[in-house]
């Protein structure tokens, strides 16, 4: 406890650290979004033309959908014409090693903290790294291979693994899905693709890193984790933004596919640019995140730390088709100053037997407004089904809010659904008795909150669970008097 | 009264009572002892009723009737009663209300007349004096919040009240202090007569110290593998089930060399 | 016919509605014609109606066709012990009954209800209203028998204040059988340090459309209890909307869900905490069986400077039959730091243990079932009418036990 205590008092007199920009070479397509555009992608890409004509279906499908308002949520009109759909740092080619990657860009990696070169050799990571739109550089490629393992960037799985991309694509997140997921099926430019074939555990934490450089980018990065039978995989994803005044749009999908007995843990920090103390700037954060259990006993479980973004409006899911097939979500959130977040789970039971755990702890600050919106729902089908929510949420200050809003149906008699949740304030007395014991005010907070969001960081690796933990004192810095 | 023959269950397909013979006459008290997992609980919940178990083969039959033929509130109103080891609890459910329905369905069962509510009130407040029950206890709902001695207590309430012709006491002993103990032991032993029957399922000898049994059965791997007097009790206190069992395994070599 | 069509239809029968109108509420009804015109009648796609399929009972609506919805009104013979409003003159309280068209009277208040309005039903009960009455019960005035309040024959709006320090008990039965559609809203004000109970029993049948609205407003310290008790075999729908409009003001609201068959029963609550050291405590309970449908969505709702607030709200349901379906949404929205909130929602079948328990004492399968399902409600009728709560017992058991069958 000493040493995070030491973290959490660093940290907390730090700003978002995460704001600078990088002067790296871009080559980028005019700002405005039209058939052409999807087209030019594609062939900067070098696609097939399956793959086109899926972008194409997916634009038409957009065209005639409209953007998504129920959610508890305020912003601006979003103008998608004045937006830039590609931006990718300048290069000959794809690198071939690290030695080829342009030294900036690693120099951009290094201000992250995320050395690449270091993480290869020591903390046995492998990482996909996604600036803006492309992705760079993949570490680990050879030890990954060895055991069958394919990691690499999208990009690169559609030159070099057509079928299966092609088998998996828009599986479990159909491209008419929503607004945005339409939107990043028409403009993905990269993003990771992780297959994990029958019977292989995957020895190390695959790590990917999303990083929006660019000015009036848009980022639309796509995910797809194949887990076949009898597998284990541990996913990580992070992300940060240059502070920038103006809003911009992350529209990400992230599909998993888990077979029998195979299990797929996705963790995510997000700590997107939050925008400033008056809600000027800031990631508007609108992801698509589903799993499906299509095997028997399969299990995914989403973690993830939602400290960025102005606006965040995410709902990881789980399709618990299997029998006995699992689904666990896990969720911390932090909204402060004029942070917006509307985020949640689905967990559809179609599988007899299937169980589902969802906690999450909503914290809310400043004029920050935090929604958890989350759906259970267990068909016919489902008997034996058991669900069970825990949903907190936890007030600092007296201008926030915090929203509870679950939907529960159930059509089978034999399964049994539980939900709970609770509101509380940091109780006066708590931060007294911290005082008592010498530690601040902050530190109080920080200990606090890190203590309530103690359910959902123990679900992180060990890796992350110092980073989340510090990002939570962070994002709370001064919102207790 | 009670006469199980070669009987063979199975639970999750896995054979729990294999070969299981036992004959009780009315006024006869027997115990069935054995370690853990030898089948004494599986034989109280089957007798009674219980879903999740299987009939592979054999016969039970209840006062000349087909006992296993019978639902579970049949086989109740036929005078079979089963006290719980763990008794269940029911929120809501008022003690006395539920005696009382249990008891006028008993009567339903058995063609007698409902049971004026004074009538029922004046056999409440009889065993409950024996019982050590206090009133205010009964008012409570089922089982809620009661003590583990107090459920067993209750559960001889029970039984005194619904006055059955053949009790099966599922280690009722588990889980009592001494004086808890006594006061069961006197409940029951104030409910034994010549036309009942008791079958008293204990994993020690230490009740029997207090309900003197005729015979004394050891169970074992889902068979009766030595029957006795009270003295069979006493010796296993002494030598404990491994030398029983050893010289039974022993005994089953030599046969079948 | 779509539902686009039945609307014209409706809102044509509405406009050739003879009657002359006070001027306010000839504004009022322009505001609900053009909430309904622009909202149009929900469908399934309502958030609000998604559940409460009532696409399919248009035809019982459609005002227009009155020709197949001969109402019946309730009969008041179950309720012998309480006073029908009305019936002689009581002290303490003034009864006003109208017929036709709402007359202009200032206990309406119609900037308040244009404000308030945006449900559908509520719109079309404005436009539709054709009897009800204006109940005021004196300040101080503590009235110990219940009053029975009428049923309508049409569709009902009336009008009940409660003032200072008052206490009432209320009863609203609901028994119509005949084939129809019943659209009531009901405005309850309680003034300062009064006690309003108030219960509702519907036991309608199943060719019976209902959509109640309930309008309360607590003042200060003010004490209301709701407890619905709903036997219904048609489609029912409650909308209870309470605002705690000043400190110390307190609301209880109870629901029974019984559905059978193909029944629906609908609960919609929305607890409004305007102010602070308000207290709203909820309890939603029901056992599906057959085919029935059981909805509860009940929203809590926290404004800033709220602090001191405690709200808490539950809802359990047991499902008995692979058919049934029920649906639950509790939502919190809360602006305010210093409160104190929680709701639980649970959903889960018969306990088998508590079933074998009573079978191996001797209960028989459908009264060890009916015992179970008693407690489990139990809670529910902890009500002060001690004869109402009798009536409830009976009802209760009687519905829980299968047809045919003698205890």
């Amino acid at each position: 406890m000493g040493a995070d205590k030491d973290l959490l008092s660093s940290s907390l007199s730090q700003d978002y650290a995460y704001g600078f920009s990088s002067e790296i070479e871009t080559e980028t397509l005019a700002a405005g979004l039209d058939e052409s555009v999807v087209r030019l992608i594609s062939e900067k890409k070098g696609e097939p033309p399956w793959l086109l004509a899926w972008r194409l279906d997916a634009y038409a499908k957009w065209l005639d959908m409209e953007e998504p308002r129920w959610a508890k949520l305020s912003f601006p009109p979003i103008d998608y014409q004045k937006m830039i759909y590609y931006a990718s740092p300048k290069q000959k080619k794809g690198p071939k090693s690290l030695d080829e990657v342009d030294p900036a860009l690693l120099e951009t990696f290094n201000k992250l903290g995320i050395p690449l070169r270091e993480q290869e050799a020591l903390s046995g990571v492998a990482m996909d790294v996604v600036l803006d739109s492309s992705s760079v550089a993949t570490t680990f490629k050879k030890t990954l291979s060895d055991l069958g393992i394919i990691f690499c960037s999208f990009g690169e799985a559609v030159q070099t693994h057509p079928e299966l991309v092609r088998k998996y694509l828009g599986r479990v997140v159909p491209s008419s899905d929503n607004y945005f997921a339409a939107l990043n099926s028409a403009v993905f430019s990269d993003g990771s693709f992780c297959y994990i074939p029958k019977g292989v555990r995957c020895p190390m934490e695959l790590s990917t890193y999303f990083r929006i450089n660019a000015m009036n980018t848009g980022q639309f990065e796509r995910t797809l984790i194949v887990a076949e039978d009898e597998t284990y995989v541990s996913y990580l994803e992070g992300c940060t933004a240059p502070r920038r005044d103006e809003n911009q749009l992350h529209a990400a999908v992230v599909e998993i596919y888990a077979a029998r007995d195979a299990e797929v843990k996705y963790s995510t920090v997000q700590n997107w640019y939050p925008g400033d103390k008056d809600g000027k700037g800031g990631i508007y954060n609108f992801v698509t995140k589903r799993g499906l259990c299509a095997g028997t006993r399969a299990k995914i479980s989403w973690t993830q730390v939602e400290t960025g973004s102005a606006i965040t409006w995410k709902y990881p899911s789980c399709i618990l088709k299997g029998d006995h097939s699992v689904g666990e979500f896990y969720s911390v959130a932090i909204s402060n100053h004029h942070q917006q977040a509307d985020t949640g789970t689905k967990m559809i039971h179609i599988g007899k037997d299937t169980r589902s755990r969802v906690v999450s702890k909503g914290i809310s600050a400043g004029q920050g407004q935090n929604t958890y919106r989350g759906q259970v729902q267990i068909l016919p089908s489902a008997a034996g089904a058991r669900n069970f929510s825990q949903c907190d949420s936890l007030l600092l200050g007296s201008s926030c809010g915090a929203h509870t809003f679950p939907y529960i149906d159930v059509s089978n008699p034999t399964a049994v659904v539980e939900h709970e949740a609770t509101t509380s304030k940091i109780g006066e007395e708590q931060i007294f008795y911290c005082h008592q014991r010498g530690i601040d005010t902050e530190n109080a907070v920080a200990l606090i909150v890190n203590g309530y969001a103690k359910e959902v960081l123990k679900q992180l690796p060990m890796e992350f669970t110092v980073e989340a933990q510090k990002l939570l004192g962070l994002s709370l810095e001064g919102s207790v008097g | 009264m009670l006469s199980i023959k070669d009987l063979h269950v199975s639970a999750e397909d896995k054979p729990i009572l294999k070969g299981l013979n036992l004959s009780v006459n009315a006024g006869e008290v027997h115990a069935i002892m054995g370690p853990n997992g030898s089948g004494k609980s599986t034989m109280a919940s089957f007798l009674a009723g219980r879903e999740g178990y299987h009939l592979l083969r054999g016969k039970v039959q209840f006062k000349g009737k087909d006992l296993l033929s019978l639902a579970p509130e049949e086989r109740a109103g036929e005078g079979l009663f089963l006290a719980f080891q763990y008794p269940v609890e029911i929120p809501g459910l008022g003690s006395l209300q539920f005696l009382k329905t249990a008891l006028q369905e008993i009567r339903k069962y058995r063609a007698q007349e409902k049971l004026k509510t004074t009538e029922f009130m004046k056999i409440v407040h009889q065993h409950a004096e024996t019982m050590g029950i206090a009133m205010e206890m009964l008012t409570r709902p089922l089982n809620e919040g009661f003590s583990g001695g107090e459920k067993k207590r209750h559960e001889i309430f029970q039984m005194a009240v619904l006055s059955p012709s053949l009790s099966i006491l599922d280690e009722t002993d588990s889980g009592l202090d001494i004086d808890a103990l006594r006061t069961v032991a006197k409940g029951v032993n104030a409910l034994r007569a010549k036309k009942n029957a008791m079958i008293l399922i204990t994993h020690y000898q230490r009740l029997l110290d207090y309900i003197v049994p005729d015979k004394v059965h050891i169970l074992f791997e889902g068979q009766i593998i030595k029957s006795g007097s009270k003295l069979l009790a006493q010796e296993l206190e002494k030598k404990g089930y491994e030398e029983l069992i050893a010289s039974y395994q022993k005994k089953l070599s030599d046969t079948s060399a | 016919m779509s539902t686009s069509s039945r609307l014209a239809r409706t809102l044509k029968s509405v406009q050739e509605r003879k009657g002359s109108f006070s001027e306010a509420w000839t504004k009022l009804r322009k505001h609900a014609l053009d909430q309904l015109i622009h909202h149009g009648l929900p469908s399934f796609r309502d958030e609000d109606y998604k559940y409460t399929p009532l696409h399919g009972r248009w035809e019982q609506i459609d005002p227009s066709v009155k020709a197949v919805s001969s109402v019946d009104g309730s009969s008041s013979g179950s309720f012998s012990w309480a006073i029908p409003l009305g019936l002689r003159p009581q002290e303490g309280i003034s009864v006003d009954f109208w017929k036709g068209s709402p007359p202009q009277d200032p206990r309406w208040d119609i900037d308040f209800l244009a404000e308030y309005v945006s449900d559908p039903f509520a719109c079309l009960n404005i436009l539709l209203a054709e009897e009800g009455y204006f109940l005021d019960v004196e300040g101080g005035q503590r009235l110990g028998d219940p009053i029975l309040l009428p049923s309508f024959r049409e569709c009902g709006r009336s009008s009940i204040r409660v003032g200072a320090g008052a206490q009432v008990i209320l009863i609203q039965a609901e028994q119509g059988q005949a084939k129809g559609f019943q659209n009531d809203f009901q405005e309850i004000i309680c003034g300062k340090g009064s006690r309003v109970l108030y219960y509702q029993v519907q036991e309608e049948g199943s060719e019976r459309t209902r959509v109640n609205n309930v309008f309360v407003e607590l003042a200060d310290r003010a004490y209301f209890q709701a407890c619905t008790f709903s036997f219904s075999r048609g489609m029912t729908r409650n909308n209870l909307h309470v605002r705690l409009k000043n400190p110390g003001a307190e609301a209880h609201l109870h629901g029974l869900y019984l559905p059978v068959q193909k029944s629906l029963i609908d609960y919609h609550t929305h607890v409004h905490h305007l102010s602070g050291q308000t207290e709203s405590h909820q309890l939603y309970k029901g056992i599906l069986r057959d085919q029935a449908q059981g909805v509860f969505r009940g929203r809590i709702q926290i404004l800033p400077h709220a602090q001191k607030t405690y709200a808490y709200q539950r809802n359990q349901t047991i499902l008995c039959d692979p058919r049934a379906v029920m649906h639950a949404q509790p939502q919190l929205e809360i602006e305010a730091d210093d409160v104190k909130c929680s709701h639980g929602c649970t959903t889960g079948y018969l306990d088998k243990a508590a079933l074998f328990y009573l079978q191996a004492r001797g209960i028989s399968l459908p009264v060890a079932q009916q015992l179970i399902f008693s407690s489990f409600l139990r809670e529910l009728l902890d009500i002060e009418d001690l004869r109402l709560k009798e009536y409830l017992e009976e009802k209760m058991l009687k519905t829980l036990l299968p047809s045919g069958y003698d205890s």
